[in-house]
């Protein structure tokens, strides 16, 4: 009975907490991010992308999109280019404002400063079992494709404090080595310089390694302006700039600009138009464990009567029998509450835990 | 303690079941076998005299107390205080030991009296029906005499004035029932109580002082009025 | 007991962390800047209002490869400056906080001169490199000097909003300077006409443009001998441009002055400055180089 009664409550309750919880941690990352600036498309999968680092197919923005924002004056732009993963974790490429912006801080080691080096998340450090000078290699993107792009061994300059946010699963890098993942640049490193057309010179590469002595032989093919961002985030200065930068796009038939904050509520109305209907779920749910509990009593108040007969007897008043099962039925609530409490309070801790890893 | 029914009338179920006994005497101390066919109201009487139910009309004293003309609470405290049950089928608690289940009047009532300590009065009465080395055992180990000694047990315990017992040797096999009725009546003398006893075994009646028989009170077919 | 805890409490109070990056002076911004004519217009703009940052470097800073610890030094900085038109190769690999960088040359970029591909070649001790794709001494054209100088007048306003004015007036006094620098190269120009020059090193592209220069350029250095390649480069470029004097980078050494002689071109210095120390005053130097340009007729 206990299980059932705590079932019953658990789930409306973990179901509501939930909702808030997301709604609470989703709302709280958008307010944190006022405009978000990418190809037209999803509108909630630019905004996740942009939020949550999930993976986007819907085409690219100019990284001279970001430069012309940042000359027009109109706030804070950081770009964003995450299309690959490390260990299984997100590779942010982005710059230096990023960590600024979302006000994150070193627990251990420095910030990027050279190609090749990264900034681990929280989280990714952990589950990955890395630290400051250790090495890390991104996952390639197709196992068969032998002779495409290498995977890049990054260098961990830093990890960063934990802050129970997407951020945690992150593996930062400058923009410009996600471009080298990407492989629209490259260096000239010493088994390229030394390779001979002789098959039996030729050498077994595994990865692309940026070196203090191979770091300056590193460019880029074609103009940068052109390389592609996945995203760009923009902190306009005010009413006026955030104004500024939706009428930049209001006619532009390839890039859109979004106010996450926006996006995320008209998310969440789905969400909690999906959470009623589970509501009247759960009313239900909960009348049927309403009538079975009025059963299981009614069977048990007869199961127990010639117990209940005996105390009477013995000399207990029937007001002391029903107390004494009231009493029982509200120790059943009582526990089956407290279970479900608990239980509701470590789902929607989970959930928050949940909502960090829809990073990817 | 003494037992007088004047002009007793009960009846339930619409009039399926009536009760009258005229007038009925019994003396304290005395050892009484209420005997007669099943549905004949012996069961109703013992009900009757311990007050869970009230008659219609008549008296029923016990002791010097007209237990029908008590309040609910009334016949409560006289039944916790003066009578002690022992029901055919034992009626013990099983998920507590013989300890428990013997101190399961003074759990329920506060206002019973206490003489010496508890422990030591449940010592003495378990002691007393061989039952000393079985108070921490539950009672679903015990042997149906054992059981029923139990059960004994608790009903003594308070020392009531009458006792009363429902078949208490019907479901025992005859080894444990003659057993038990010796240990009943003894306990009975000891306590100085009144013991009236519902049987169907005629072969135990030459122990009572007197035999009740039941036939003549119970009116089977009364009218609904 | 006492005058322990008391003498503890004073040594916890005096400890304080490593720190492994340089401080600003008590409430200075620091500015950071990647070469030397820049660290000039700051000086002039900001003087005592900021705190400079310009790393000790060895030869072009163009070129320079500084280490994580280095570009730390520059990641902490309130203001980074940038010259722009890809002068300061090490930019392109190193992370740097786009909120806090101004490129100096943005408002000219369409400008930029465009350097085909050339030979890699090495500055003395320095790293093998070459000036292939952008050229980079946009500073040369004092008209773009002023550019660049108007880009750090602004950066500099925006950190020290409360300075505004004394920023202004040095501002404008850099100004005059530049115009009139400008205004003087422009009469030199206008005498040397279509005179022939040499360059030694590929670094003088926008002052040949602003001024209308006739300068073409080899690849030699003042304290290397080229090769016989590299003179029988110069032979061959004077077939069709028969300049009679070279602009150095710095005062060549003598033996290259003797052979050039030999071959009838005399050497001026035209130093594009873009190292310096606290002692240079890049104005000096350029006011000097306008002088170098001046003497030339009579060197013909």
């Amino acid at each position: 009975m206990i299980a059932g009664v705590g079932l019953s409550l658990y789930l409306p309750l973990a179901a509501h907490w939930a909702a808030d919880a997301f709604d609470e941690a989703l709302g709280a990352r958008a307010a944190t991010t006022p405009m978000i600036v990418g190809a037209r498309g999803s509108r909630f999968d630019l905004v996740l992308h942009g939020l949550y680092f999930r993976a986007r197919s819907e085409g690219t923005v100019a990284y001279g999109e970001s430069t012309a924002l940042r000359e027009a004056g109109h706030g804070r732009v950081i770009p964003l280019h995450v299309q690959f993963t490390a260990g299984g974790q997100p590779v942010v490429g982005t710059s230096l404002d990023y960590f600024d912006f979302r006000k994150l801080q070193l627990a251990r080691g420095e910030s990027m400063a050279l190609l090749g080096d990264c900034v681990l998340g929280a989280n990714a450090a952990q589950q990955l079992k890395l630290g400051p000078n250790d090495k890390l290699k991104t996952d390639r993107k197709n196992l068969f494709d032998l002779a495409g792009d290498y995977p890049l061994q990054l260098n961990v300059s830093g990890v960063l404090a934990a802050t129970g946010t997407a951020d945690d699963e992150g593996v930062f890098v400058d923009v410009k080595t996600a471009w080298i993942i990407a492989g629209h640049g490259h260096g000239h490193n010493e088994q390229e310089s030394n390779a001979t057309n002789a098959p039996s010179a030729k050498l077994v590469k595994t990865h692309l390694e940026i070196t203090p002595e191979n770091m300056d032989t590193f460019h880029f093919h074609g103009d940068t302006t052109a390389l592609p961002l996945t995203a760009i985030l923009v902190e306009p200065m005010g009413a006026k700039e955030t104004a500024m930068v939706m009428g930049r796009y209001q006619n532009n038939g390839t890039l859109q600009a979004l106010k996450p904050p926006v996006v995320v509520d008209e998310m969440m109305g789905m969400v909690m138009r999906v959470r009623q209907f589970l509501d009247a779920n759960y009313a239900l749910v909960a009348s049927t464990m309403g009538l079975l509990l009025a059963l299981i009593v009614a069977l048990s108040r007869r199961l127990r009567a010639q117990e209940m007969e005996t105390l009477f007897l013995l000399g207990c008043s029937r007001g002391t029998q029903f107390a004494l099962q009231a009493a029982e039925l509200l120790m059943i609530f009582t526990t089956a509450g407290i279970l479900a409490l608990v239980a509701a309070w470590a789902t929607v801790g989970w959930a928050r835990d949940y909502l960090s890893t829809l990073a990817g | 303690m003494r037992i007088a029914i004047d002009h007793l009338e009960f009846e339930y179920g619409l009039g399926r079941f009536r009760l009258e006994i005229p007038d009925l005497q019994i003396e304290g101390g005395a050892r009484v076998a209420f005997v007669g066919p099943s549905g004949s109201g012996k069961t109703t009487l013992l009900r009757l005299l311990a007050g869970i139910v009230t008659p219609q009309s008549g008296t029923v004293t016990v002791g010097e107390v007209p237990v029908n003309e008590l309040t609910d609470a009334g016949r409560r405290a006289f039944r916790i205080r003066h009578i002690g049950f022992v029901f055919q089928d034992f009626r013990l608690v099983e998920h507590l030991d013989v300890r428990e289940n013997i101190l399961l009047p003074y759990r329920l009532n506060e206002a019973l009296p206490v003489y010496d300590s508890i422990e030591s009065q449940v010592k003495q009465q378990a002691a007393r029906l061989d039952l000393a080395d079985k108070l921490d055992s539950p009672v679903d180990e015990l042997s149906q005499g054992e059981q029923q000694r139990v059960a004994i047990c608790r009903a003594l315990l308070p020392r009531p004035e009458l006792l009363l017992a429902d078949e208490p040797t019907g479901n025992l096999d005859p080894k444990n029932k003659t057993r038990i009725l010796d240990q009943l009546f003894q306990q009975a003398e000891s306590a100085e109580a009144t013991l009236v006893m519902v049987t169907h075994d005629h072969a135990l009646l030459d122990r009572f002082d007197r035999v009740i028989d039941f036939t003549k009170f119970h009116k089977p077919e009364a009218t609904h009025q | 007991m006492k005058h322990f805890i008391f003498l503890l409490f004073i040594v916890l109070l005096s400890c304080k962390p490593a720190v492994t990056e340089p401080t600003p002076q008590a409430g200075k911004p620091r500015v950071a800047v990647v070469n030397y004519p820049l660290a000039f217009f700051v000086e002039r703009i900001g003087g005592d209002l900021v705190e400079m940052h310009f790393p000790d470097i060895e030869g072009d800073p163009a070129f320079w490869k500084p280490t994580a610890a280095e570009v730390r030094g520059f990641q902490s900085a309130d203001l980074i400056l940038l010259n722009g038109a890809s002068y300061a190769k090490w930019t392109a690999w190193a992370s740097l906080p786009d909120s806090r960088t101004v490129n100096t040359s943005a408002a000219f970029r369409d400008a930029f001169i465009t350097v085909n591909a050339d030979a890699a070649h090495q500055h003395g001790k320095g790293s093998e490199h070459s000036h292939a794709g952008t050229a980079f001494t946009t500073w040369l054209d004092f008209k773009q000097a002023q550019h660049q100088a108007a880009a750090v007048h602004r950066a500099l306003a925006s950190l020290l909003p409360a300075h505004a004015e004394t920023l202004a007036n040095n501002f404008a006094a850099l100004q005059r300077d530049l115009a009139s620098l400008d205004a003087d190269l422009r009469g030199i120009a206008a005498d040397l006409g279509e005179i022939p020059l040499l360059g030694s090193h590929p670094v003088y592209q926008y002052v040949a443009r602003g001024y209308g220069l006739n300068i073409r350029s080899v690849h030699w250095e003042p304290d290397a001998m080229p090769d016989a390649a590299g003179w029988a480069e110069l032979a061959a470029l004077r077939k069709t441009h028969p300049a009679k004097v070279m602009l150095w980078e710095a005062e060549p050494n003598k033996a290259i002055v003797a052979k050039l002689k030999a071959r009838g071109i005399r050497g001026v210095v035209f130093t594009p400055c873009a190292n310096g120390t606290a002692s240079t005053d890049w104005l000096v130097m350029m006011r000097e180089n306008a002088a170098a340009l001046r003497a030339v007729p009579g060197l013909e």
